[in-house]
């Protein structure tokens, strides 16, 4: 790991968003990661260096969330910076000069409203390297076989904070591996377990975001 | 025939919920003050802002006891069966009858939060959410106090409350249980998948009687096994 990739992981995990943020207090008037970023790239840095210390950042503090060492808010303002300092990759994402690991399609399931721990997910597997479709709450199977469709080798992750909404899931996961076997499927949200996901056909049970990133980065990459 | 004996409305103000920023933080899942920058301010200011957004109101329904009985994992009121569960029917068994209850703050701060969180400030937006969680339990509480008053008047005590989508009992028996209220009820409607709107309400019973009591430690016969309450109790917080 270099310097830069360091910094920006630091910064990335104690949520620095720019130098105008006064938190954390022990970083007062320091560049966040956004000024980090583009100092870095201005300066000849790798944006896969950038990109590195995003994912390092990310996978520290989805580790501490894991352990119940930091919590929603932490994840959160550690999400932001790393949005602060990806905004700086997107024309090199898009010029292929840095590559994702791959797509990751997210959404609740039918029934569903619920969407702060679909969003905590997204964000700290974006912070991995993978491209998130946020499909949003409420979506039906159709929905996510023609965003599948359109990303033929994503993997999906599906949520549910309901029981009611549990038989959703079981219809949407049934659909998805009828119609694209080969992809794999991540469940979460509050009443899952892991028996569930063995009964409807998952591919990966986790409680927490970490752990859908980590089965991604081993798994599904 | 109504099957209701004793029916009570009640409404109060964000400002007489015994809510303060530490019970916010610890919903949130920071122990004493380790709360870092600038969670503190956000709750801080959150306080501040939330009684314009907040109105509670609930209704409490003592079921004839005539009607009620309590069998090995449901609950019956006539003809209408609650499939609660072993657990909640064993906590609920001595009771003489049972209470059926709503509670809500109302819209306000679920949409303040809702746009934060989709926009450019999640982090004050999960602090609203969480605040607004809080003064829903908060609010279900303060109106089962006053409810005490009315069991006083028979000699009777309270179990735990509990809800449908907690304990084992499925929350499509919300169905059953809106079917005791009218329409709606303190302005609460079911979804499809019986998601309450407002989101920050609450639906349940408590069971009433000479020889029940309420059990202090609720984790134990809860099924969440990812709440964060049971995670922090188990850390030792």
């Amino acid at each position: 790991m270099s310097e830069t990739t360091d910094r920006i992981a630091l910064l990335v995990k104690r949520g620095k968003i720019n130098k105008a943020s006064p938190f954390p207090p022990d970083l007062k008037e320091q560049d966040g990661a956004d000024e980090q970023t583009k100092a870095a790239l201005d300066s000849g840095a790798k944006p896969s260096e950038i990109l590195d210390g995003c994912m390092k950042g990310m996978q520290e503090i989805g580790t501490l969330f894991s352990q119940n060492k930091v919590f929603v808010p932490d994840l959160l303002m550690s999400a932001k910076a790393m949005s602060a300092a990806m905004a700086h990759l997107k024309p090199h994402f898009q010029s292929g000069e840095v590559k994702r690991k791959g797509t990751f399609i997210i959404g609740t399931v039918t029934g569903d409203l619920h969407d702060i721990g679909k969003n905590l997910v997204s964000m700290v597997v974006e912070g991995c390297g993978w491209e998130i479709v946020d499909l949003g709450v409420d979506v039906g199977a159709d929905t996510f076989l023609e965003a599948i469709e359109q990303h033929p080798d994503c993997a999906v992750g599906l949520s549910a904070l309901l029981t009611t909404t549990m038989p959703a899931m079981s219809q949407t996961v049934a659909a998805i591996k009828e119609k694209s076997p080969q992809t794999r499927v991540l469940i979460g949200g509050a009443p899952i377990t892991r028996e569930f996901a063995d009964k409807i056909g998952a591919d990966c049970y986790s409680p927490d975001p970490q752990g859908a990133a980590n089965y991604l980065s081993t798994a599904a990459a | 025939m109504s099957t209701i004996s004793f029916s009570q409305e009640f409404s109060a103000s964000f400002e007489e919920l015994p809510l303060g920023p530490d019970r916010i933080l610890a919903a949130m899942g920071y122990p004493d003050s380790a709360a870092p920058a600038p969670v503190p301010e956000l709750v801080q200011e959150a306080l501040c802002a939330a009684p314009k957004h907040c109105t509670c109101r609930g209704i409490f329904q003592v079921l004839q006891s005539s009607n009620v009985s309590v069998g090995k994992d449901f609950i019956r009121n006539g003809d209408l069966r609650f499939s609660t569960g072993k657990m909640i029917a064993a906590q609920i068994k001595k009771s003489e009858t049972i209470c059926v209850f709503l509670t809500t703050i109302g819209p306000g701060l679920e949409t303040i939060s809702r746009a934060l969180l989709h926009g450019d400030d999640p982090v004050k937006g999960y602090v609203i959410d969480t605040l607004a969680s809080e003064a829903t339990e908060a609010a279900v509480d303060l109106f089962a106090g006053h409810m005490l008053e009315y069991c006083a008047e028979n000699n009777w005590k309270m179990t735990n409350r509990f809800s449908p989508g907690y304990c084992g009992w499925s929350v499509a028996e919300q169905k059953n249980l809106f079917s005791l209220f009218p329409e709606n009820t303190c302005g609460i409607t079911l979804s499809e998948s019986c998601l309450m709107h407002p989101i920050k309400s609450v639906s349940g019973i408590i069971g009433l009687g000479k020889n029940v009591k309420k059990q202090p430690y609720p984790c134990e016969f809860c099924t969440m096994n990812n709440c964060i309450k049971r995670k922090l109790k188990e850390k030792g917080q």
